[in-house]
């Protein structure tokens, strides 16, 4: 090395650029042993060193990191020219030195612009690409809250754009959104969950803890997409998934595709085939493929055992067989901000859902009330469909269900799920197979109708229609 | 400490971290990898870290100690700075690497360069390829990729030194 701080007559270096360049190889892998020697004595021996390397290894890396940014920019180069400063923007250079190529982009930008204006502006798949780093929230219902790089908090709607670094944190059970990336690679989250976007195009998705199902496209072979649980690492090329991660463990279930999954603690792999699961466990367990686990199509509670622990609302009552009664529910009164409540509601099961449904499904539940007034029955539903909200709240209602009354006439509905409408956004719109239930509430507004529940069922099939049959007085 | 927020801290300061992890291993993949290794080892142990400044010299000694580990595990060893070394590094990171607001000032800096440095710095950092890969692929000598690179890198900080002192003097 120069240490003289004399120009290379040949090069044109001088004693810096000579280390600089001595570093440029180490980083390049294609230092000899004596010269690799002599880069750890310069280091070792000169604090100043050592600042020029941690200057140029951290520059180097965020360059790395600025890629895409660049990407689209193609060149011809002039290998004879040395010069390394130019004033001259880069699009000033090419509209007059290259007029071809200008004329082309022309034509590109025309037909790119007509693309778009066909494109309708809520597709998030189809926006044209202005930063190739950004991604998109969508379908955002309820409570999202955004915490940028800066660490400055700001609440999410449909369309904000969500940079490398920022936070996601979906604040209850009722809210959800889809982060959507340039591919159209989709990832739905729903209640109770946070992300973080990392990697250089946020390609790294750390999930601190929840519930998200993701759609994934095709990824580059040597660029998969890649999600980070506190238990485990995927590695995703393309499926169709869906993950559970909390501080205890990560529960991965595969619906399309391949995911490999990467348990952290001692970094046991597994491929993870569509319709199969995994979940991370102990180190004790070696990782094995599991069935799906699904809820049923068909589900049916007669309350005959009790109340079961899980459900959210109700009291118990006593059957009494020879009456043809073998236990039930009664509704339960709570108050809330906009009233009292007489409520009976399922567990809520976010991950498996309550049942699975299908074009044909039925709610059946048979019933008694004492005093005739509106009840009302809502279904809650979450779905990683691109065309349906990530969570969403159905309502049932109809005065046939509770007139004309005899106090305590037992009576059976049948509810075809088609007939729930949604309410979350107040469209109305009929329920869809897409979407899956996860939980259900029978409810009446300051009024209690004492409504017993006896048992509810679902099943596939049924008449397509709502229909309440009456039973003899009890 | 939370542990969404030191998710946060780590991802928002990534490049500094990496670029450390980068100093040993030189290999975007493996830095990538051994990256999420530090986040989730982190996450897991968010109940014991401090503070952040407790988070930076905790995140920079895991990633020295899985680096060394990564190397370790590789088939094809190459020759990699003396541990000592690397300690010293460790200790003068916080103080020397590019700071964030650099960062922004880099990615200005670029439009600088000539387009045909631009196209070396991204053929070589952004896209990865080897100096004889970008030296192949231009048909040049290995040689004048260096000089080039050098040339470039010591544009860019000049440039991100003359912006930082133009902001400095208008704030």
């Amino acid at each position: 090395m120069n240490d003289q701080g004399n120009t290379n007559p040949v090069s044109g270096l001088d004693a810096h650029d000579d280390f600089l360049q001595l570093l440029i190889q180490y980083f390049d892998q294609t230092l000899a042993e004596s010269e690799m020697k002599r880069l750890n004595s310069l280091l070792r021996s000169n604090a100043e060193y050592r600042r020029q390397l941690i200057r140029y290894s951290s520059c180097a890396w965020a360059i790395h990191e600025i890629g895409p940014l660049h990407e689209q920019e193609s060149i011809s180069v002039d290998t004879t020219n040395s010069g390394v400063t130019n004033q001259e923007s880069w699009s000033t250079v090419h509209r007059f030195r290259l007029p071809a190529v200008a004329a082309l982009i022309g034509l590109l930008v025309l037909v790119t612009s007509f693309l778009i204006f066909q494109t309708k502006p809520d597709d998030p798949e189809r926006q044209p690409n202005t930063n190739a780093r950004s991604l998109l929230l969508h379908q955002v219902t309820g409570d999202i809250r955004l915490i940028r790089a800066d660490s400055s908090i700001e609440k999410a709607l449909s369309g904000t754009k969500v940079a490398v670094g920022d936070t996601v944190t979906i604040g209850n059970d009722k809210s959800g959104a889809a982060l959507v990336y340039q591919d159209g690679t989709r990832v739905v989250m729903v209640g109770n969950t946070t992300v973080t976007t990392g990697g250089k195009t946020g390609k790294q998705l750390v999930i601190h803890r929840g519930l998200i199902g993701a759609i994934v496209k095709p990824q580059p072979a040597d660029k998969p997409l890649v999600f980070v649980t506190p238990k485990a690492k995927l590695r995703v090329r393309g499926t169709r998934f869906t993950v559970h991660a909390d501080g205890g463990q990560t529960d991965l279930s595969v619906r399309e595709g391949k995911v490999q999954l990467t348990r952290i603690s001692d970094g046991h792999s597994i491929d993870v085939p569509g319709g199969k699961r995994a979940v991370t466990g102990s180190e004790l367990n070696k990782l094995t493929l599991l069935a799906l686990d699904t809820a049923p199509s068909e589900w049916s509670m007669d309350f005959e055992n009790g109340l079961p622990s899980n459900w959210r609302c109700g009291i118990p009552v006593k059957g009494n067989k020879e009456a043809g009664f073998n236990g039930g529910v009664r509704a339960d009164r709570k108050v809330q901000k906009d009233g009292v409540f007489f409520s009976i509601c399922t567990p809520k099961l976010w991950k498996k859902g309550l049942f699975t449904s299908n074009a044909d499904t039925h709610l059946h539940f048979r019933y008694k009330l004492n005093k005739p007034d509106w009840f009302q029955l809502f279904l809650s539903t979450r779905s990683f469909e691109s065309n349906r909200p990530v969570v969403a709240t159905y309502r049932f209602k109809i005065d046939k269900l509770w007139w004309p009354l005899r106090a305590g006439q037992w009576r059976t509905a049948t509810i075809p799920l088609s007939a729930f409408g949604r309410v979350s956004d107040l469209s109305e719109t009929p329920f869809s197979p897409d979407e899956l239930p996860f939980e259900l509430l029978f409810s009446s507004k300051d009024n209690d109708l004492s409504l017993v529940i006896d048992r509810i069922w679902i099943t596939t099939g049924g008449p397509g229609r709502f229909d309440v049959k009456m039973e003899n007085d009890q | 400490m939370d542990c969404s927020l030191i998710v946060n801290w780590l991802v928002r300061d990534r490049a500094r971290l990496l670029g450390f992890i980068w100093t040993i291993v030189r290999d975007y993949t493996l830095c990538e990898d051994i990256f999420q290794e530090v986040v989730t080892l982190a996450m897991q142990k968010a109940e014991s870290i401090e503070n952040e400044q407790h988070l930076d010299g905790w995140a920079r000694k895991t990633a020295k100690f899985k680096s060394l580990e990564a190397l370790r595990n590789r088939t094809y060893q190459s020759a990699c700075l003396d541990q000592d070394v690397i300690a010293s590094l460790e200790e003068q990171w916080p103080n020397d690497a590019i700071e964030r607001d650099e960062i922004e000032y880099l990615q200005a800096c670029l439009e600088e360069l000539t387009p045909r440095a631009r196209h070396i710095v991204r053929l070589r950092y952004m896209e990865g390829l080897t100096g004889n890969q970008v030296a192949d692929k231009l048909k040049v000598k290995v040689h004048s990729i260096y000089v080039a690179l050098t040339r470039s890198y010591k544009t860019l900080e000049s440039c991100i030194r003359r912006k930082k002192r133009e902001a400095g003097a208008i704030g």
